[in-house]
C-alpha cells in the first residue's frame, strides 16, 4: 500500500516498490532514493548542510534516474518484483548533547523546563519481513565527548540547535524530534546548567495530530545534598503533543544500566562533573 | 653387559616390576591431574576476561604439578632424592647463571601482568617499533606492525622501557601544524580553521578544538590547530582535517608560504637589481 507523506500523517510508512520503478524522498536535509531493478534494489542518499531544513517531498521516479553527485549507494538483492519498502523514524543511536543558549542558573528548590530538538534517524526496511536495509541520520551531527577525556565519559552527538525554555523558539521540522526536559533542583544551592545529555536511545518516538515527532518526556531531579540526581523517562510525550500516538519504541531497552550511564553524564556543570546518580524504576 | 642383564632379571623376579608399574601410574595420574587442574584454573581466570593470564597460569600449574608427580614417581621407585637434590643444587646454580635473561623475562612478565600497561589489541610504541599487541606470553610480547611484520619484544625490555599505549584512552588529539604568510589576518585564519573543524563530523565538539599561536617563524607565522577524535577515527581524521584545511585555505586565499629568504644589501633597503632573461 503506497502512502504520500504529508505534514499531517508524517513521512514514514510502507511504500510499494515494483521492479522497474523508484521512489525519491526529501526528509529535511536528507534526500533518499529507493530504486528497484530486476533482482536488486539500490538505495542512494545524500545530505544537505542545513539541520533545520524543513522540506518534505516524495515522488515516484524511474528505476535508473540520474543521481546527483555525492550520493552514497547501497545495493541489495531484491527477489520480489512486487516488493515494498518501509521508512521508520528512530531516535539517535547515541546521547545528544544540547547546550542552552547561555548557561543558566537554577536556584535552590527551583525548576526549569527546556525544549530540545534532536535529529531523527531514518531506517529503511523491506516491507514484508521487516529486515533493515539502511539506518542513517537525516542529518549527521558532529561527534562529541561528554565527560573526562581519560575514559569516564561517553561518546555522543553535539546538537546544532540550542535548548530553549520556549517551545515556539525551537520550531518543528520533519527530520527532528522534540524532547521536553524538566530539570528540578531540590538542593539548596544554585546549580549552573551548561549542557544537557539527552538519553535519546532510551526514548520512545511519538507523533502528534500534526505529524510532528516528539520523544518521551524526561525529568531530571537534582537531589538534596546536590551530589546525586535521578532521571525519569515517561512513557508518553508532554502535554503539548495533542492527539499523540506511538511511532517507534526506544532503540535500547529502558534498563537501569542504560539510564545510569546517561545520568552519570546527563547534566554538565562545574558542580556536577563527577556526580553519582541513581535511577528511579 | 651380562651383569646388567643379571640385575634386570633379578629386579624383575623379585617383584620390581610392581614398583615400576606403581611409579609409572603415579607419574601418569600426576600428569593428568596437572593437566586438568591447569585447564580448570585457566577457565576460571578466562571467565574474568584475562586471556593471557589464563594461559600463563595454566602452563605454570601444569609444570609445577608435573615436577611434583615426577618426584613422587622417583620416590616410589626408591630413588634417594638427597643425591638428586645435591645434583639439582649444583645444576640450579649453573642454570641460574646461564638463564639469567630468561628468568628476568619471566619475572618481568609477572610484573607486566599485574601492572597491565597494555592488553591484547592495544596499539603500543616501544622504542622505534609501533604495532598492535597480538599476544602477551611468559617471556615476551608479540607485536604486529602496520606493515605486517611480527616483532617479538622480551618482557624485560618492556618493563625497562617507556611504553606508549596509543589506544588506552577513548579519545585522542590530532595536532595540525600549519604556517601562514605574515600578511594574513590571524583572526580570519582562526575562524576558517574552526569552521572546518565544526563542519567535520568526526571532529569532536568537545573537547573543543585548540588554536595555539606557536610563534613568528623564519618564513611564516606558525600555528598549531588541534582537534579531538575517537581513537577509532584518529587515523582517518588525521588525513581528512588536513585536506579540509588545505582546501579551505585555497578557497579563502590564505597563503601557506614556502620557506624563503629576503636579501638586503645592507642597512639601506635597496634591493639587488634583478633582470629576467628569457630562455633561448
Amino acid at each position: 500500500m503506497s502512502q504520500t507523506p504529508s505534514s499531517r500523517t508524517g513521512w514514514w510508512g510502507t511504500f510499494d516498490l515494483r521492479v522497474g520503478a523508484g521512489i525519491r524522498w526529501r526528509i529535511g536535509p536528507l534526500e533518499l532514493w529507493a530504486l528497484a531493478q530486476t533482482g536488486e534494489c539500490e538505495l542512494a542518499y545524500r545530505r544537505g548542510d542545513d539541520p533545520l531544513d524543513a522540506r518534505l517531498e516524495m515522488e515516484r521516479v524511474a528505476a535508473e534516474p540520474e543521481l546527483p553527485e555525492g550520493c552514497e549507494l547501497r545495493r541489495f538483492a531484491w527477489p520480489d518484483p512486487e516488493g515494498e519498502v518501509s521508512l521508520i523514524p528512530l531516535t539517535a543511536d547515541r546521547p545528544v548533547i544540547v547546550r542552552p543558549e547561555t548557561p543558566f542558573a537554577l536556584l535552590g528548590d527551583d525548576e526549569a523546563v527546556m525544549y530540545v530538538s534532536t535529529p531523527v534517524w531514518v531506517r529503511v526496511e523491506t516491507g514484508g519481513e521487516g529486515r533493515t536495509l539502511l539506518d542513517i541520520p537525516a542529518y549527521r551531527p558532529s561527534d562529541t565527548w561528554f565527560g573526562s577525556p581519560v575514559g569516564d565519559g561517553e561518546l555522543g552527538y553535539a546538537s546544532r540547535t540550542r535548548a530553549r525554555v520556549r517551545l515556539d523558539a525551537v520550531g518543528f521540522v520533519p527530520a527532528r524530534a522534540m524532547t521536553e526536559v524538566t530539570i528540578r533542583n531540590h538542593a539548596s544551592d544554585t546549580f549552573v546548567l551548561e549542557r544537557v545529555a539527552v538519553p535519546t536511545p532510551a526514548l520512545r518516538l511519538f507523533a502528534d495530530m500534526g505529524g510532528m515527532l516528539w520523544t518521551s518526556a524526561v525529568t531530571v531531579e537534582r537531589e538534596v545534598g546536590g551530589e546525586t540526581a535521578r532521571v525519569r523517562v515517561a512513557d508518553h510525550p508532554p502535554q503539548h503533543a495533542t492527539g499523540w500516538r506511538e511511532v517507534t519504541p526506544p532503540r535500547e531497552p529502558e534498563t537501569r544500566n542504560v539510564i545510569a550511564r546517561a545520568l552519570g553524564a546527563f547534566l554538565g556543570s562545574e558542580k556536577m562533573g563527577g556526580a553519582h546518580v541513581r535511577t528511579v524504576g | 653387559m651380562s651383569e646388567l642383564w643379571d640385575s634386570i632379571v633379578q629386579f624383575w623376579s623379585e617383584g620390581g616390576w610392581l614398583v615400576l608399574v606403581q611409579a609409572v601410574a603415579t607419574l601418569v595420574v600426576g600428569l593428568l591431574v596437572a593437566s586438568v587442574l591447569g585447564r580448570l584454573l585457566a577457565r576460571v581466570i578466562r571467565g574474568r576476561g584475562r586471556q593471557q593470564t589464563a594461559l600463563v597460569v595454566r602452563r605454570l600449574t601444569f609444570y609445577l604439578l608435573a615436577v611434583i608427580a615426577f618426584v613422587s614417581a622417583l620416590t616410589v621407585l626408591g630413588v634417594d632424592l638427597t643425591v638428586l637434590l645435591g645434583a639439582a643444587g649444583v645444576l640450579t646454580v649453573a642454570l641460574g647463571f646461564a638463564a639469567q635473561t630468561s628468568a628476568s623475562n619471566l619475572i618481568s612478565g609477572f610484573f607486566l601482568m599485574g601492572e597491565r600497561p597494555f592488553v591484547v589489541g592495544d596499539v603500543i610504541r616501544v622504542g622505534e617499533t609501533t604495532g598492535e599487541v597480538i599476544s602477551i606470553d611468559m617471556m615476551s610480547a608479540k607485536l604486529r606492525t602496520f606493515d605486517n611484520l611480527l616483532v617479538r619484544v622480551p618482557n624485560e625490555t618492556l618493563l625497562k622501557s617507556e611504553i606508549i599505549n596509543l589506544t588506552h584512552f577513548p579519545i585522542r588529539r590530532v595536532d595540525v601544524m600549519v604556517g601562514v604568510a605574515y600578511k594574513e589576518d590571524i583572526a580570519r585564519v582562526r575562524a576558517v580553521l574552526e569552521e572546518e573543524a565544526d563542519a567535520e563530523p568526526m571532529c569532536l565538539d568537545e573537547p573543543a578544538p585548540l588554536f595555539i599561536f606557536l610563534g613568528y617563524g623564519d618564513s611564516s607565522i606558525d600555528i598549531q590547530f588541534s582537534v579531538w577524535a575517537t581513537r577509532e577515527n584518529f587515523v582517518e581524521l588525521r588525513n581528512t582535517i588536513k585536506l579540509r584545511i588545505k582546501e579551505a585555505f585555497d578557497r579563502e586565499g590564505i597563503e601557506i608560504p614556502f620557506p624563503h629568504r629576503t636579501l638586503y644589501t645592507g642597512s639601506v633597503t635597496e634591493p639587488f637589481p634583478v633582470r629576467v632573461v628569457d630562455e633561448p
